[in-house]
């Protein structure tokens, strides 16, 4: 009962914090120098939120170079370090058929030599700097990174420049990246949650957008080649569309100096063929990857959800925060705490630009494989039916997204990549400005709605990775069809 | 408006004058105050006002290390229990938290156990007054069916956080190997599933009684507080509670290897490694800064003395990587390589013993030891970025040596080092007796282990980690 009503109490001052209302009554501070044996607190209930402090995100600094070069820069001081970040806009959906991991294998061989510089002793020029590089491939773009010593802006830009426009793209580094992609990717299959994603991917999307993991799986790799890896170079690696990211100890002056220095003469525009999302997603069934004398198995429900351009982001997250999202959701509570059958269940919403889907998944003990899918689907249709999303609920989930706000603008680092996101998603340097009374915008109905929209057991398909032999029996009654298939997301013909 | 940009010059890492220069290097400085309550809580605290958070880490000197026979995992199991419920909040510990976008977490290592959450500033009481009604009042309201379930919950996250994982129990292996039956480190956190399964109520009750108490604990404090209310606040929830007493540390057996140990053990993978393990200084002693320079020099990027001939060149090996594992009683140095597709075992084995023995003939060069030196001394202005980054390394400063503010002189530990440092360390640790892991796939142990001589011991022995 206490526990109920300090909730209550909690989530209405959540309401007045979400709203924008007024701050919630300062707490006492006790003044009183303890005697020699203190007396016990006063606990009958939670203490109350002291005054809040209005904050807003940082404002984002933004311009266009000559080159059609888009620059975001945030000043942050806390460390004498920059977080860079180069975004290109065509990634791995730009894979050639039946190719796919061509841009990620292309991204990789570049700092494989370029301008004066080998692989082995440009590695080295970046350790003397002690700049970290990196760079990944997703459905949508390809990002660089770099986190330097903020005095070492250009030297660090220098070397990027080299990367990106002089890369040597030597046919035996290309040998050498390849058979080391190849290794990795078999080293991965052993994994399941790698089978699973491999196979969710390939239900939902085929062979069209977003069907394949963005370093794509062993036999398309395999059947790359240094011509494609070029082809696609000359497609990707141009400024027009691209955006840089600075956050850190650097003002806006030197900034615009130094990329100046290293991006001013660099010119083009890229071109890639854009593959298109398949029409429907394959028919519901349990998909199984085989994983023998597996103790666990992962288990997941997956569904097709709108991208990055969704009419209802907000009230969707609001939805799975309650459903799926958070440690206090409906479904880690009932697998977790309540019953124990796994470390974790979580679900979440993957939002690319032109597609995206929306999974809940766990790794469950082996034998509580059926029972967890059971208690997915169960949580299904209660938030779908008679366990709608209470008030509370809401108001909790909004909360969590609102007052956990300013905590995600900590990190030069975090700050960087959660801005690069926003670059992938199409959106501009003022989204996180409209982010608060967005969120606070989504109300009851909204966030009902969304689960309507979502919840449907007829959209989903069910995966599994775990040991078919011992469990497969154990799906009966689902009134679903196994379908086997290798972890490379190949189906396997049924003897 | 421009709060973030302005407040930040308030800071805690002084940047003047920085260069990347080794010899020139500015000495990042975190400013703190301790204090220590009557009952012997110990109290550290850390302002920083860019942004409106406040962490709160509550760490108890207490880990595996601290264990007794026949209970491996207790400390982590433990901590679980520590979320469900204490008797003024009888509900998931994550409750009131979440709809306030706080962070929170537990994690528990072989020498000590800490709790966190980072909240509004506004929601600094609420922080201390959950932390300290587990504090006190966690066992009233502690049932069987919470121990049992969440025994379930952390079996699961030893299958999937180590069993299930592609080579995921090499680490078990190796500290089952390295540290003889009886030493503290001689098993993980997570424990064995026999020992999970065997522990009751009575030894969570007598595990609460001893360690969680005031002497043997450290609040931390890092953000946008106003220090005179925040120990007010302290004073307040944990100023009442008994001290109880700090937790003697383990007795530590010996664990110098009489001779070195080749183990053979298989999983579900496709390609063969191996690790290799010797014993080196614990955290903060002499030698243990310079087994992490040695380690960047060894597979630091590819033209590091390991993966150069290893990866680059020969092909052998798909991966090589090196590391220095800095415990509070010991450390170890862990060489680990996977082999190439195509390629054995006995190959593999014998290019990175042919690598090593190359690496080691000469003392890193002046660009070798400068590279290092600058990546480690850039890592350490990340130490303190984030609230509870920084809160976790003031007392973890604090708590291994006494000195929260100690940031300047751990960084000093890697700058007063010259190559001939670094090769006296590597000669003197890497040329003792050795323990040498292969994790073979499944079809290749019964071709591949006949060659090895297996040397016996308890697999099946633990690990542990974060919630």
């Amino acid at each position: 009962m206490k526990t109920s009503m300090t909730m209550a109490a909690l989530a209405a001052g959540l309401f007045a914090v979400g709203c924008g209302g007024a701050p919630a009554p300062k707490a006492e501070a006790p003044a009183e120098k303890p005697a020699a044996a203190p007396a016990a607190p006063d606990r009958s209930k939670l203490p109350e939120p002291g005054a809040r402090t209005e904050w807003t995100p940082p404002a984002v600094a933004s311009w266009k170079m000559p080159n059609g070069i888009t620059v975001w820069h945030l000043q942050q001081t806390q460390a004498p370090l920059i977080a860079l970040k180069l975004v290109l806009p065509t990634g791995a959906a730009s894979d050639p058929a039946g190719k796919a991991g061509t841009t990620d294998l292309m991204v990789d061989l570049l700092d494989e030599g370029a301008g004066e510089y080998t692989a082995l002793t440009l590695g080295e020029a970046f350790q003397r700097l002690a700049t970290d590089y990196g760079a990944s491939v997703s459905t949508d773009g390809i990002t660089f990174s770099m986190s330097m010593l903020a005095d070492k802006l250009a030297p660090s830009l220098a070397l990027l420049s080299d990367v990106l426009r002089e890369p040597a793209l030597a046919p035996e580094e290309f040998r050498r990246r390849k058979e080391q992609t190849i290794a990795g990717l078999i080293t991965q299959e052993a994994d399941p949650q790698y089978g699973a994603s491999v196979v969710g991917r390939k239900v939902l999307f085929g062979d069209g957008y977003g069907g394949m993991p963005a370093g794509g799986v062993r036999k398309t790799v395999e059947a790359i080649t240094l011509a494609d890896v070029k082809v696609r170079y000359s497609g990707a690696i141009k400024p027009e569309g691209a955006t840089i990211i600075a956050v850190g100890a650097v003002d806006k002056a030197t900034l615009e100096k130094a990329l100046d220095d290293a991006f001013g003469d660099w010119a083009g525009k890229p071109g890639a063929r854009e593959v298109a999302v398949a029409e429907s997603a394959m028919p519901r069934a349990i998909y199984w990857i085989d994983y023998p004398g597996s103790a666990q198995s992962v288990v997941a429900a997956v569904r097709r959800a709108p991208g990055a351009e969704a009419a209802d982001y907000f009230p969707a997250a609001i939805f799975n925060r309650v459903l799926a999202g958070a440690f206090t959701s409906r479904l880690n509570l009932n697998l977790r705490e309540d019953k124990g059958y796994t470390y974790g269940a979580r679900g979440y919403f993957n939002r690319w630009a032109r597609a995206g889907f929306y999974m809940m998944s766990a790794k469950v003990k082996a034998d509580t494989t059926r029972a967890s899918l059971d208690e997915m689907l169960a949580e299904l249709a209660g938030i779908r039916g008679d366990k709608p999303i209470s008030q509370e609920e809401r108001d909790q989930a909004v909360g969590g997204y609102l007052l956990g706000f300013p905590g995600r603008f900590e990190n030069m680092g975090s700050v960087a990549s959660q801005f690069a996101s926003l670059v992938l998603d199409g959106h501009g340097p003022e989204w996180y400005a409209e982010w608060p009374g967005r969120v606070a915008a989504v109300d009851l109905a909204a966030a009902r709605a969304a689960a309507q929209a979502y919840t449907d057991k007829a959209d989903f398909s069910l995966i599994v990775a775990g040991d078919y032999e011992k469990l497969h029996a154990s799906m009966n009654g689902l009134g679903l069809t196994i379908k086997r298939f290798d972890a490379q997301g190949t189906p396997i013909k049924s003897k | 408006m421009n709060r973030f940009a302005s407040a930040l010059t308030a800071l805690l890492i002084a940047t003047a004058g920085l260069s990347a220069q080794a010899e020139e290097a500015p000495v990042p400085q975190i400013e703190v105050e301790q204090m220590t309550l009557d009952n012997g809580l110990t109290v550290l605290m850390s302002r920083d006002d860019r942004l409106p958070v406040v962490a709160v880490e509550v760490r108890y000197l207490v880990g595996s290390a601290h264990e007794r026979k026949g209970r491996s995992g207790f400390a982590h199991l433990f901590e679980h229990l520590m979320f469900q419920g204490s008797q003024n909040f009888d509900d998931e510990y994550f409750k009131p938290f979440e709809p306030i976008g706080a962070a929170v977490n537990g994690t528990t290592s072989t020498d000590r156990t800490n709790y966190y959450e980072r909240v509004p500033k506004e929601y600094l009481e609420l922080a201390l007054w959950m932390e300290s009604d587990r504090m006190e009042n966690l066992l009233p309201v502690l049932t069987q069916e919470k121990l049992d379930n969440q025994r379930d919950v952390v079996k699961n996250e030893r299958r999937q956080s180590y069993e299930d994982r592609p080579y995921g129990m090499w680490w078990l292996y190796i500290i089952d190997s390295l540290f003889p039956e009886g030493h503290p480190y001689h098993h993980a956190p997570i424990g064995s599933h026999a020992d999970l399964t065997a522990a009751t109520l009575d030894d969570v009750k007598g595990f609460f009684r001893t360690h969680y108490v005031p002497a043997n604990a450290v609040v931390t404090i890092v953000g946008d507080f106003d220090p005179a209310n925040a120990k007010a606040l302290v004073q307040k929830y944990f100023g009442h509670l008994p001290a109880g007493k700090r937790t003697p540390d383990p007795k530590v057996k010996d664990p110098t290897l009489a001779e070195d140990v080749h183990r053979v053990e298989k999983d579900e993978v496709k390609l063969p490694r191996m690790y290799l393990a010797w014993h080196t200084p614990a955290l903060f002693e002499e030698g243990d800064a310079a087994m992490d320079i040695l380690a960047t020099v060894l597979s630091g990027g590819k033209s590091s003395r390991l993966y150069q001939p290893l990866v680059y060149e020969q092909k052998v090996a798909k991966d090589v990587a090196a590391f220095q594992v800095s415990f509070a009683r010991e450390g170890f140095f862990v060489i680990m390589a996977t082999a190439a597709p195509g390629k054995t075992i006995d190959e593999l084995s014998a290019a990175v013993d042919a690598a090593i023995t190359a690496a080691l003939a000469t003392p890193p060069s002046e660009d070798e030891m400068t590279r290092s030196l600058n990546g480690w001394r850039k890592s350490f202005y990340g130490r303190a970025e984030s609230v509870l980054s920084r809160a976790q390394t003031l007392s973890t400063y604090f708590h291994f040596t006494g000195k929260p503010d100690f940031l300047a002189q751990d960084l000093a530990r890697y700058t007063s080092l010259d190559a001939a440092k670094v090769h006296a360390a590597a000669q003197t640790y890497l040329g003792k007796k050795r323990v040498r892991l292969d994790i073979l796939p499944v079809e290749q142990k019964k071709a591949e282990g006949k060659k090895a001589r297996i040397t016996s011991g308890a697999s099946g022995q633990p690990t542990g980690g974060a919630r």
